[in-house]
């Protein structure tokens, strides 16, 4: 399934911003977890 | 529950069926019943996705969990955000340009007639089983904590989902899950701020979570890497991957979602809402249930939440042991209460903490000393109470008002994603089966009547089921691990179906076979975490159909 390149790169971003969402995120249950215990 | 909060149920039950038949539009042809002529925007298809899979025995189920186990359950959907960049670059694009109405649908084209059935089958039996389930889990708690009578509850669920689905098909379905997924979200954050604010004078929030944190319900993450553990980050993030794959990939009650949208942008957008909006949700919902946990730690709750074997309990000859178990939890409870308090006011000292951690301990054992007493008399080894916290939380704690708001989002999650799953049932019914073996040349207008009279069949079935699981008790455990049986599998044929261009349908058809086959010999015998099935059933599917595809003769592959 082929992709123009603005598409391509649109959709990078996309996966980047997820990607770093999901790491903060999960930080962010983990020093949940840290600070309260 | 009084009389305003019967009257905010009501309401509901009243408004949904109304609003579902107002907005039910073009669905007078078979493309707009079950696609809404791929004309919806991303955001509803986006906020549907979530309302179906945000069931009501999620939202008892987590918050339960919560109670019991903390925030650990949250590590479950660390896979699915992956997943949904996964699917957008490769199944939406795919079954969205290849204009099909089922994934199964797309398997004729791709390898054959056999394997479309086969996948088709295989979704119609677990999915008509599950959505019986998912009528039947929120009625059974409903009629156990309000009093109700079950069959008159299931009705309650069934009849309206199933009113507004047969008439307005996937318009109906998606517009309806837009709403009701506001609905849900308004009644957690209204537990949320409820139980904050019934914590006791000089407890707030933080010290609240520091009870929490004391007996490990605020630990969210663990990284250790043990197969036979049911959830870590690992399982989350590997097997929770495959199994988000193969549910948003593979099953049609969520790929027929993102059929309906626009375009192939809309459609994953749709996806990108879940991935970024999943996790925080859920650990959302599990906060509620550690919350519980504190409320109840100043609010005496019942030993066990669950009411409904007491009476067999008194009629046996453990009564005596119930009731002294009883006594032993007030008493235990009241030590627990007091240590509490000691740990608000001297939170970081080590003696006070170590007795808060011993009475909570003490209580625990108490309860799962009454669990027992429950198992012994009932025979229900599985038997827990865990699924009641939330309701009896909501029936005995809840200020009026809201305990009907609450009980209207329980109906709205059930419905959201009953009315999904019928939907999806009709569609592949009519699709995969009856237009395609049956009667595969009749005018559109019949094929609209049959999808009709398809969803109120499956409606009529899963309410019967409904009733019927109950008494089956276990049945909900077979259906459910039958679901995991079946997932992974279903997931490695569209692997090869998409990805291996040497695969053909004799190696995806006994590929699957062996999938599913190697998958149940493994659940018995290994004993490792379901989450796990999901990737060996994947790999073998894939592995055996490629290898059955290259002893086979050439590949059939779609344009």
């Amino acid at each position: 399934m082929s992709q123009s390149a603005p598409e391509a790169a649109g959709l990078g971003r996309l996966f980047l911003l997820i990607v770093l969402t999901e790491t903060l995120v999960i930080s962010a249950l983990y020093w949940f977890g840290v600070y309260f215990s | 529950m009084s009389g305003i909060d019967w009257a905010i149920v009501v309401a509901y039950l009243v408004w949904v069926v109304w609003d579902g038949l107002r907005l039910s539009r073009n669905t007078n042809a078979v493309e707009g019943y079950f696609l809404a002529g791929r004309s919806l925007p991303w955001w509803a298809v986006g906020l549907s996705v979530m309302a179906t899979q945000l069931s009501a025995i999620t939202m008892t189920s987590t918050t339960g969990q919560g109670y019991a186990d903390g925030m650990r359950f949250v590590q479950f959907y660390f896979g699915l955000p992956i997943a949904m960049i996964i699917l957008s670059v490769t199944v939406v694009p795919f079954f969205w340009r290849a204009k099909v109405y089922t994934a199964y649908e797309y398997l004729e084209g791709r390898f054959d007639l056999k394997t479309r059935t086969l996948t088709a089958a295989l979704f119609l039996i677990s999915r008509g089983l599950s959505c019986s389930v998912i009528v039947a889990a929120p009625a059974v708690i409903l009629s156990i904590v309000l009093g109700w009578n079950l069959t008159l509850t299931v009705l309650l669920i069934g009849a309206p989902t199933v009113v507004y689905t047969m008439v307005g098909g996937v318009q109906a379905v998606t517009w309806t899950d837009v709403k009701q997924m506001g609905i849900i979200v308004a009644g957690i954050v209204a537990a949320v701020i409820v139980l904050v604010a019934s914590l006791p004078d000089g407890v707030t929030f933080v010290k609240a979570m520091h009870l929490a944190g004391a007996v490990g319900k605020t630990r969210a993450l663990d990284f250790t890497f043990d197969v036979h553990q049911t959830y870590t980050f690992w399982s989350g993030l590997i097997g929770g991957l495959f199994l988000a794959l193969s549910y948003f990939g593979c099953d049609q009650s969520q790929v027929q979602r993102y059929l309906t949208a626009k375009s192939v942008t809309e459609g994953r957008h749709s996806l990108y809402m879940s991935a970024f909006v999943k996790i925080p949700l859920q650990a959302l919902i599990l906060l509620t249930g550690v919350l519980m946990f504190v409320h109840f730690l100043f609010h005496r709750g019942p030993m066990l939440f669950n009411s409904a074997p007491l009476a067999r309990i008194e009629a046996s000859a453990r009564a005596g042991d119930y009731h002294s178990l009883e006594m032993e939890y007030g008493q235990a409870y009241e030590r627990r209460r007091a240590a509490a308090s000691t740990l608000t006011v001297t939170s970081d000292d080590v003696e006070a903490r170590s007795a808060f951690v011993a009475a909570d301990a003490a209580v625990r054992d108490v309860r799962a000393r009454a669990v027992g007493v429950v198992k012994d008399v009932t025979g229900d080894t599985s038997w827990t109470d865990v699924n009641y916290v939330f309701p009896t939380f909501v029936t005995r704690d809840m200020p009026v008002g809201l305990v009907g708001l609450i009980i209207a989002a329980i109906f709205a999650a059930a419905m959201s994603s009953i009315a999904a799953e019928l939907n999806s049932l009709a569609t592949a019914t009519v699709i995969d089966v009856y237009k395609r073996l049956i009667v595969p040349a009749a005018p559109d207008g019949h094929y609209l009547t049959v999808s009709k009279w398809a969803t109120a069949a499956w409606g009529v079935f899963a309410c019967l089921m409904a009733v019927y699981a109950v008494r089956l008790g276990s049945l909900i455990e077979v259906v459910n691990r039958y679901g995991s049986y079946f997932y992974g599998s279903l997931l490695g044929v569209f692997i090869l179906a998409l990805g291996v261009k040497r695969a053909n349908g004799h190696g995806a058809f006994v590929g699957l076979l062996a999938g599913m086959a190697a998958v149940a010999y493994v659940a018995t015998t290994w004993g490792i975490a379901y989450l796990w099935l999901n990737v060996v059933g994947a790999v073998v599917v894939t592995v055996v159909g490629l290898a059955v595809s290259l002893f086979s003769g050439p590949a059939r592959v779609r344009a």
